[in-house]
């Protein structure tokens, strides 16, 4: 059964490395994974020194494949299995008036996103051949927007198509067996305090737990009291203690949460294989 | 170069997470403190800062910060804003229930695409003409990607054109085909009704059956946003941290920014290196000390950030009046936060 799982987190945080870090670690252990970041702009291109990032999944290790979704090209996606006609498709898309209209109105974008991200379990649309697909999100506001899509269509429209496909894709989103959640913080108190609001939200809203990664943080054996007894300046002293009293206090919010490490190298293999190997650590 | 101090609206912008929110409020305050009556509008999704500045809802509150003027902010509240919008823009409040209850609208009004920007504007418009402030700044919202706050007014303006309205109004007035005659439109709608079924369309032609009467202020206050923003009176301001990406991004956005016509000349570089530390110094002790061991390579690695930095400062030499910020103590409050990043920025543009 596919898995989707939604990466989310304050912007800043390092999200996409993360949700790339969790696609590789499934990759290793066999599973197939597509990797979706969303939007016109591929940071995965720049980041891996790709020339470019498309639509149509492409490889980027072994098992593991990368594509980027824009809402405009899921819903050309979704027109044309229900359209059947190419051309009648084309003519739609290429409209003036419901090109402005479908830029517009991001409502139906977003809810074409969220569409094809389920369109597995929905049995609609072309095949994601994987065994897990891993969507690298938008930050906190926008996700959320995400999120109440499909639920909200379903409300204003409850008739038709449209009302039908959206009920189905919030009951897919919001089934743990099928689709998970990880949020993304690091180790500092204001960003601690905006991503547990976004946890409650998520917990209120639509009952769901996700899984807290805290990433860039400071060694475990780094203790306040080794710092205090080691031999370096005073500023170094307190710019350490300062990220571990962060690391501890996200340890005290979030117990569960998984810890990765400041990786400290700007090679985007190494970064990600290093995370790889802190999540695999028992 | 333009003088910061000169312009009466600023616009902050850059990707999220750089501390876009944290550097308007303090541009805010440090103005503030050279006497001027400053304004600060953020959508801060998060309202954190803004709690903690004193400032609630979507009323324009003082904060008692500034030693000389007055500074005051606002939280955008982008649904109440469009609303407010409508209600004035139409004739009569029969007319603006009508679109408020249209359920497509309550829907919309909040996703559309622009939405957002387009309410920031609005309220920043409403803040400039009222003549109460010598000075102006937008914290700009978060966008998926920070250029999307550019073009988003014109996205909003393209969709309430009268093309696309009357396109949509027909099949109200007179039965759904009735009007349309064109067997190309046609076909077009009937895609449009597989995709979404007929009561979407319904409640689509019933909205832009009354936006008629507000389109025209609308797409009004679309070029008067306009105008103001490419006026010497604005200035843009960009932020941006120092993770290679960001800087990628604020270098897109920088490109973008002046290609639009608008006046922009300061970059601010957040959290660019440690406070007061020495990034050249060697570290060096006792060999074994895990923690002299680990700031050795922190401190190589902060060092490589720094250099790959100076190619960005490289660029914007003689471009941009370009301003390294330092990373400061993050567990400060953020009221102190504030007041020591003004005092820091202070050193760059007083």
């Amino acid at each position: 059964m596919q898995k989707i799982k939604f990466v989310t987190g304050k912007g800043g945080v390092g999200k996409s490395i993360v949700a790339a870090s969790l696609a590789l670690k499934e990759a290793k252990r066999g599973q197939r994974v597509l990797l979706i970041e969303l939007g016109e702009h591929s940071f995965y291109a720049d980041f891996f020194g790709m020339p470019e990032i498309q639509f149509k999944p492409q490889r980027l290790a072994q098992n593991l494949d990368v594509s980027i979704w824009d809402g405009g090209r899921c819903l050309r996606e979704y027109a044309q299995h229900l359209v059947k006609i190419q051309s009648l498709t084309d003519m739609f898309f290429d409209n003036p008036v419901m090109r402005t209209f479908v830029n517009a109105a991001p409502a139906l974008a977003e809810l074409a996103i969220v569409g094809k991200a389920t369109s597995g379990h929905r049995h609609v649309g072309p095949e994601l051949p994987y065994d897990q697909i891993i969507i690298d999100t938008f930050a906190t506001g926008h996700f959320l927007a995400l999120l109440r899509a499909p639920l909200g269509m379903a409300e204003a429209v409850s008739f038709g198509p449209m009302g039908e496909q959206s009920m189905n894709i919030h009951r897919v989103l919001m089934n743990p067996e099928l689709t998970s959640f990880t949020v993304v913080a690091i180790a500092e108190e204001l960003v601690i305090t905006e991503t547990q609001e976004l946890i409650d939200v998520l917990d209120h809203e639509f009952k769901i737990k996700p899984q807290v990664v805290v990433n860039k943080c400071v060694e475990n054996q780094l203790t306040e009291q080794a710092v205090e007894h080691s031999a370096v300046s005073a500023e170094w002293k307190h710019y350490l203690s300062l990220k571990i009293s962060g690391r501890n206090s996200a340890i005290r919010r979030w117990p569960k949460a998984q810890l990765l490490p400041l990786v400290m190298s700007t090679e985007p293999w190494q970064i990600v294989n290093q995370l790889v190997q802190t999540m695999e650590a028992p | 170069m333009r003088q910061l101090a000169n312009a009466k609206v600023i616009i902050c912008c850059g990707s999220g997470g750089v501390g876009k929110t944290s550097i308007s409020a303090a541009l805010g305050l440090m103005f503030a403190n050279e006497g001027k009556q400053v304004l600060v509008l953020t959508i801060d999704p998060a309202k954190r800062l803004a709690t903690t500045l004193g400032i609630v809802d979507n009323d324009i509150v003082e904060i008692p910060m500034a030693k000389n003027g007055r500074l005051f902010g606002a939280i955008i509240d982008s649904k109440k804003t469009f609303d407010l919008f409508i209600e004035k823009a139409t004739r009569s409040s029969a007319a603006a229930a009508k679109i408020l209850d249209n359920k497509l609208y309550q829907q919309l009004s909040t996703t559309l695409n622009g939405s957002q920007e387009f309410t920031a504007l609005e309220k920043l418009y409403e803040a400039y003409v009222s003549q109460k402030f010598d000075m102006i700044i937008l914290d700009t919202p978060p966008a998926k990607h920070a250029v999307d706050f550019l073009n988003s007014p014109q996205k909003i303006s393209a969709l309430f054109s009268d093309n696309v309205a009357k396109w949509f109004r027909e099949p109200a007035k007179g039965g759904f085909w009735v009007s349309v005659v064109h067997q190309g439109t046609k076909r077009v709608f009937k895609v449009l009704e597989t995709l979404t079924g007929s009561e979407f369309i319904g409640q689509l032609s019933d909205f832009f059956a009354h936006v008629e009467s507000w389109q025209d202020k609308l797409q009004t206050r679309i070029n008067e946003v306009h105008r103001l923003l490419v006026s010497p009176a604005t200035q843009f301001v960009l932020v941006t941290g120092t993770d290679q990406a960001k800087l990628k991004e604020a270098e897109y956005l920088a490109r973008e920014i002046r290609k639009g016509g608008y006046h922009f000349d300061h970059v601010i570089v957040n959290r660019a290196f440690p406070y007061g530390i020495d990034l050249q110094k060697v570290l060096s002790g006792l060999g074994g000390d895990p923690v002299v061991n680990y700031l050795e390579r922190l401190r190589l690695h902060l060092l490589e950030k720094v250099n790959y930095l100076g190619k960005f400062v490289d660029k914007a030499k003689g471009n941009y009046h370009l301003v390294q910020i330092p990373e400061f103590d993050a567990n400060i409050s953020d009221l102190e936060g504030v007041r020591v990043l003004a005092e820091e920025l202070k050193k760059h543009f007083a």
